[in-house]
């Protein structure tokens, strides 16, 4: 018997166990190895190792999912540069505007609308993408708006949203000479997908994107590096939702804001 | 403008048909490559090497395995020479006809599954015991039993015989389980004595002397 189970284990059980036949090839091995203690130990045993080297699997961290999300983003858009400067047109129009560029730069840096450095969509794209540590965890929005009042001395709101996103907590993050903060929101998808919301102390005079009017609200809707972006205004406050969700699925996270 | 609604569809379907098999690129990588910085760099370019290419991607086919087929060429190409590893195929797990894993007869203990050898093992342990396998046999066992692909879809990814795939398998897993032994006993999970029961058919003498060893230590 064992000189022929052996040759079974070999050949045969490693296959059975990895699910390599077909259910009549099943109904054989296993009419076999009920009447076999030696080949149903076997089966067992490299069931446990094949449960043990499952266990040896690691997820990937979040930010190497937000990475590579902006990495295909920008991938997009470097295609279509790339496409769009095949066209003469387009060369003829980029050339148009270096040179209303340059005509702008030599008339100095004092344009208002112009503030040097990064737009606050860029400063926000690149908090949320940065999974930095969070310096107040709360699941509560009351207990996290309670503390960001304090810490930053405005009155800021940490909104709750029905639509499943859930509050992680929240970090201080000035945006230049702005006081601010990133207010992080775990989503239903699951996989390390979240929200932030950035919340910065009047930034800018011209929010960034197109508006539209959803629930009472003017929101300015923009796209940075494949992140979208929801912008809304609040005494004097800025606050904006950036996520990878759909254009769609922003706008009914929007909607389903409750500001308290 | 047309153009660029095609490229943000492009890149949803892509999205949605490959991300759900990040962890899973991410997990091989990180046993390919051994380190969270190298295996981020191949997942990244597997993901956008296969985003280039998608439309050379059968709709309908798997997903999953096109993926790794990618990744472990790349991984090939380009990684492995920087991790700079010799390749040992041939020779390094000997032929090992009788090696077994398993008890010379049942004992009443191993009738219960929670008392297997592999349900004790430490999680760290199978790692290192899978980094220290030759890079062809770590990736049919990486293929097969961290990812659960077929023999056939293992050939398929690898570009070999379905043949090639089951004798790599089988040495590699034997080759594994030896390491995995030895390192359960270093890290006191099993005894030597209980290692003894364990492990290995007593015909095979160099498994012995290695278990020799062991229980001197």
């Amino acid at each position: 018997m064992t000189q022929e189970c052996r040759r079974l284990e070999e050949t045969f059980l490693h296959a059975y166990v990895d699910g390599e036949f077909s259910a009549e090839e099943n109904a054989e091995v296993k009419a076999h190895i009920a009447d076999c203690d030696i080949c149903t130990h076997s089966v067992r045993i490299h069931q446990s190792y094949k449960a043990a080297m499952l266990r040896a699997n690691a997820a990937a961290p979040h930010a190497v999912h937000d990475a590579l999300r902006g990495a295909i983003a920008d991938q997009v858009a470097e295609g279509r540069w790339s496409r769009a400067f095949q066209r003469p047109t387009t060369i003829a129009t980029a050339a148009a505007c270096v040179g209303a560029a340059v005509w702008f730069l030599a008339g100095g840096m004092t344009h208002p609308l112009f503030p040097a450095g990064h737009s606050l969509a860029d400063d926000g794209v690149r908090l949320h993408a940065g999974m930095l540590p969070l310096d107040f965890a709360a699941t509560d929005p009351g207990s996290a708006q309670q503390w960001l009042q304090h810490k930053l001395e405005i009155g800021v709101r940490v909104p709750r949203f029905a639509q499943g996103a859930r509050l992680q907590g929240v970090r201080l993050s000035n945006v230049h000479e702005h006081r601010g903060a990133l207010v992080t929101y775990s989503l239903p998808q699951g996989e390390g997908r979240r929200v932030s919301l950035l919340i910065v102390d009047d930034p800018e005079p011209q929010l960034a994107g197109a508006a539209r009017r959803i629930a009472d609200r003017e929101i300015w809707l923009s796209r940075v590096k494949g992140f979208n972006i929801a912008s809304w205004r609040n005494d004097e406050i800025v606050y904006s939702l950036i996520s990878d969700l759909d254009e769609q699925d922003v706008l009914a996270l929007v909607q389903s804001a409750e500001l308290r | 403008m047309l153009d660029f609604k095609h490229t943000d569809r492009t890149r949803r379907e892509f999205e949605n048909l490959s991300l759900d098999h990040l962890d899973a690129l991410y997990s091989a990588g990180l046993r390919l490559t051994k380190n969270e910085r190298d295996a981020e760099d191949l997942v990244q370019d597997t993901f956008l090497r296969a985003f280039r290419f998608f439309d050379k991607f059968e709709r309908g086919t798997n997903m999953k395995a096109w993926l790794f087929k990618i990744l472990t060429n790349t991984f090939i190409n380009k990684y492995r020479r920087r991790v700079k590893e010799r390749i040992v195929v041939e020779g390094a797990a000997r032929e090992s006809g009788n090696e077994r894993f398993v008890t010379r007869e049942p004992t009443e203990s191993s009738a219960d599954p929670e008392q297997y050898f592999f349900d004790k093992l430490l999680s760290d342990d199978v790692i290192r015991s899978i980094d220290q396998l030759p890079i062809d046999f770590r990736l049919v066992v990486i293929l097969a039993d961290l990812q659960e692909f077929s023999y056939k879809e293992i050939a398929e990814i690898l570009d070999c015989p379905v043949g090639t795939v089951m004798s790599r398998l089988y040495r590699g897993r034997k080759l594994l389980q030896k390491n995995l032994l030895g390192y359960a006993v270093e890290s006191g999970v099993v005894h030597g004595k209980q290692a003894m029961e364990i492990s290995v058919a007593a015909e095979v003498e160099e498994e012995a002397d290695v278990l020799q060893l062991k229980r001197r230590a």
